[in-house]
């Protein structure tokens, strides 16, 4: 009898996880073609980022002469972390395979990062090093936001795990919590920033200078470069799913059949507001960063000082 | 003619050191600005160094000569720092070494290249040194380090090297190795001057085929005596500034493409073709290739009739006007582009820049209004003038220019003839030996083609200045102290050409 119940919460893990590979690229897609429906553009399928991943996955691996086991691991730490992360994310259901204390969850979102500038610095590029100093700076910089923010939802939420206090958030009309408002504003932010979308970094730039996530993936190619893309689509999807979920945890209540489609949406909306962000303003100076995510900050401190006081 | 001069070089004999000296230091200082310099060698293992200067009146025109020995020359950089990238060019092109040069690397040669070859030396000449290599700017200093770029780029574009001595994020030297475009261009036009030397100047520079054309289409009416009707000056002017909108439009695409600007960078992108398809309507080409004939316009030029032409501009105007608006009222814009990238006035007034990055930078040149062409020459397009140097300054002043382009059109236009007759006046040209020299305001700034003949009536050696030579240096000085991550905004912002500067 256990090993079947054992069985059911191993597909069960495995079905959320699948969920989230699925939808990472969709959303990638999503955010594409709302930036090129905004500019008047046709625009490139929906589903090309599947397409890409599909080619990338058929091509072989061209290594820096430099590059040690360091660069081999990084793909593939990347993607796992992504994935276990993924695992702890509400996206259809309170109920999450591996309920995990959201100060783990914040050093594990740390972890691929740590590879990816370790694998940028070693392949010798002068680009890679570039991007790979770029990247900590913006995350060292981003870390107290983050931090106070998911400080502010566990308070909100009544609950350490992330699941739990994202799922926890009083149900509600959102416009009249200011302090919903500004946890979800400061996760935004957040999610700009630490998914490489303008106004931080620029994902469709061709400039290796002025590029920070993806100077440090440069050197990467084929399985590693779609590992890498696919990890990009599944942490997009997990930032998308906290930020919806923290201003309709309601979708997270509902029933199984009803809740997945729901998630799908949300998904897809997420994208297309991603998407808008984007095609509404320019990239900002990269000495510039350093305030816009001080903004974050200070909106999380002061939801959590509304939240305190309410 | 106030565009175009005729020097007679039989009466004039070369000057002293000192005299040609005082003459170069007079451009850097007093109101004549340096056209151009450039070396000749009219027999073989005799060196003339050609030196014309002017603009501080329309239509003036001054010239100076002196004789150089086969190997050197004592450096004019140190008075006139404006020379410093055409010694460098007269070193590289003729072996005659600029000795006390600040910065004396070849500027078109690479270490593939046979070391005693000098492309316009004649082989009667003295045998040459040979040539020294390229040594870069060593910075060095507690974590200095260099990234180098080039001379393959992620992009479709031209190619050129550059390399930076950054501290951190910040610039502190950024060298410009340019040369892999050379092609020779100078040492095809000697011999008789026909319309082949018409589609040469076309591909000096594919973006600026109007201007480089009309330059030497001009030239080339003067040696033989057939200059243009009005009606055909009316439609190169035209077609001249319709290729400034088209190219100031497409720079104004790629700046935002740069900072992200999804908006701009789909309707400039746009409205860039549209600029083209008129010049398509009126040449027969996207570029405006085909537009010059000596002493006219081609057979099929115009294509379109001068009030159909005004109502499509009047159209192109509108979404232009709306678009710039947008552009540069957008406050994310405004953040990226103020300050950066600024280069200060006392710098384009020292190096001599030209165009609209001097524009930008305080510096009022405009060969439009300095050296008028015929259609130019009872109101040139109004003055636009901006001191700040930024990035911003450079894309406001290509707004504003396309803003005056369009106010000056319809007045041109007006006095048009629907087709373009060829003059037949004919005027015979002055024999005896001569320096030509034509000026025209191409859309990066002043475009100068300059011509010696003997007293046939052949071109011995021809000179083309494009103004990226003139400005490329620029670049390096509006970067330093800015972040490396703002080099390509600030490199789009100056749009130079690669091809037009390395001949």
């Amino acid at each position: 009898m256990d090993r079947y119940i054992k069985g059911i919460v191993f597909m069960m893990a495995a079905a959320h996880m699948a969920l989230f590979v699925l939808l990472g690229p969709l959303l990638v897609g999503v955010v594409r073609k709302t930036k090129a429906f905004l500019s008047c553009r046709q625009g490139a399928p929906v589903f090309q980022p599947y397409l890409d991943l599909r080619k990338l996955f058929r091509r072989g691996i061209v290594r820096s002469t430099t590059a040690s086991w360091v660069f081999d691991l990084s793909a593939p730490v990347v993607l796992g972390a992504s994935l276990v992360l993924a695992a702890a994310t509400p996206l259809w259901s309170r109920d999450v395979p591996l309920p995990m204390h959201f100060i783990l969850f914040l050093y594990l979102m740390a972890l691929p990062r740590f590879f990816q500038t370790l694998a940028g610095l070693d392949t010798g590029s002068a680009f890679g090093g570039l991007g790979s100093s770029r990247e900590v700076a913006v995350s060292a910089m981003a870390e107290p936001a983050l931090i106070l923010s998911f400080c502010g939802l566990a308070y909100l939420g009544g609950a350490d795990t992330v699941s739990g206090m994202v799922a926890g958030v009083p149900p509600g009309r959102v416009l009249w919590r200011p302090e919903v408002i500004l946890l979800a504003g400061t996760l935004f932010l957040l999610l700009l920033a630490e998914n490489a979308r303008i106004p931080v970094d620029d994902p469709a730039t061709h400039l290796e200078l002025t590029m920070i996530h993806e100077a440090m993936v440069l050197d990467h190619a084929g399985v590693d470069l779609a590992m890498i893309q696919l990890a990009s689509g599944v942490r997009l999807a997990i930032f998308s799913a906290l930020v919806s979920g923290t201003v309709f945890p309601e979708a997270l209540s509902l029933p199984t059949f009803l809740a997945i489609p729901a998630a799908v949406v949300k998904v897809v909306l997420s994208g297309a507001l991603i998407g808008a962000a984007e095609a509404g303003m320019a990239r900002m100076k990269i000495s510039r960063i350093a305030s816009y995510l001080l903004i974050a900050t200070v909106l999380a401190a002061i939801a959590l000082a509304v939240r305190h006081a309410g | 003619m106030l565009c175009v001069h005729t020097f007679d070089l039989g009466n004039s004999a070369p000057l002293p050191e000192d005299p040609f000296r005082a003459f170069l230091r007079e451009t850097s200082t007093g109101g004549d600005r340096l056209l151009a310099l450039f070396a000749e060698e009219p027999s073989p293992g005799r060196f003339l160094l050609h030196a014309v200067a002017g603009g501080s009146a329309p239509g003036r025109f001054v010239h100076a000569c002196m004789e150089v020995s086969p190997r050197s020359f004592r450096t004019f950089t140190d008075v006139c720092p404006g020379a410093h990238w055409f010694e460098r060019e007269i070193y590289d092109l003729f072996g005659l070494a600029p000795e006390g040069h600040p910065e004396f690397n070849p500027l078109r040669f690479h270490e593939g290249w046979p070391k005693k070859f000098f492309p316009l030396r004649s082989a009667d000449a003295p045998a040459p040194d040979p040539r020294r290599g390229y040594r870069f700017l060593l910075v060095r200093g507690e974590g200095i380090h260099e990234v180098a770029v080039g001379p393959v780029h992620a992009g479709i574009i031209e190619p050129g090297h550059f390399r930076f001595s950054c501290a951190g994020e910040t610039i502190q030297n950024l060298e410009i190795r340019l040369g892999y475009q050379h092609k020779g261009i100078e040492s095809l036009f000697p011999g008789d001057p026909g319309m082949g030397k018409i589609l040469l100047s076309e591909s000096i520079s594919g973006d600026t085929a109007v201007g480089h054309s009309t330059a030497c289409a001009r030239l080339l009416e003067a040696v033989t005596g057939k200059p243009a009707d009005p009606s055909a000056e009316r439609w190169r002017a035209a077609a001249l500034e319709i290729e400034r909108i088209s190219n100031h439009c497409g720079d104004l695409g790629g700046l935002s493409t740069d900072i992200g600007y999804l908006f701009g960078a789909a309707h400039f992108g746009r409205l860039r073709g549209a600029a083209l398809n008129l010049l398509l309507k009126i040449t027969g080409n996207r570029f405006g290739r085909g537009l010059n004939r000596i002493g006219g316009i081609g057979p099929r030029v115009p294509g379109i009739a001068p009030e159909d032409l005004t109502a499509e501009l009047g159209l192109l105007r509108a979404e232009v006007e709306n678009a710039g608006t947008t552009l540069l009222d957008a406050p994310s814009v405004v953040a990226r582009m103020q300050g950066t990238g600024r280069l200060l006035p006392h710098t384009a007034k020292t190096l001599q820049f030209v165009g609209m990055v001097a524009r930008a930078s305080g510096r009022d040149v405009d060969a439009r209004r300095d050296f008028p062409s015929p259609a130019c020459v009872e109101s040139p397009p109004a003055k636009v003038l901006l001191d700040t140097g930024d990035v911003m300054a450079r894309a406001r002043v290509r707004v504003m220019e396309m803003r005056a382009s369009f106010d000056w059109l319809p007045g041109v236009l007006a006095g048009a003839t629907p087709s373009g007759a060829t003059a037949s006046e004919v005027v015979f040209p002055a024999a005896g030996r001569r320096l030509v020299v034509s000026v025209e305001e191409g859309w990066r700034g002043e475009i100068v083609h300059a011509a010696v003949v003997d007293g046939e009536g052949r071109i011995t050696r021809y000179k083309v200045v494009d103004p990226s030579f003139r400005n490329w240096p620029g670049l390096s000085f509006a970067v330093r102290k800015n972040v490396i991550s703002d080099f390509p905004v600030c490199n789009k912002s100056f749009n130079l050409s690669y091809s037009g500067s390395d001949l």
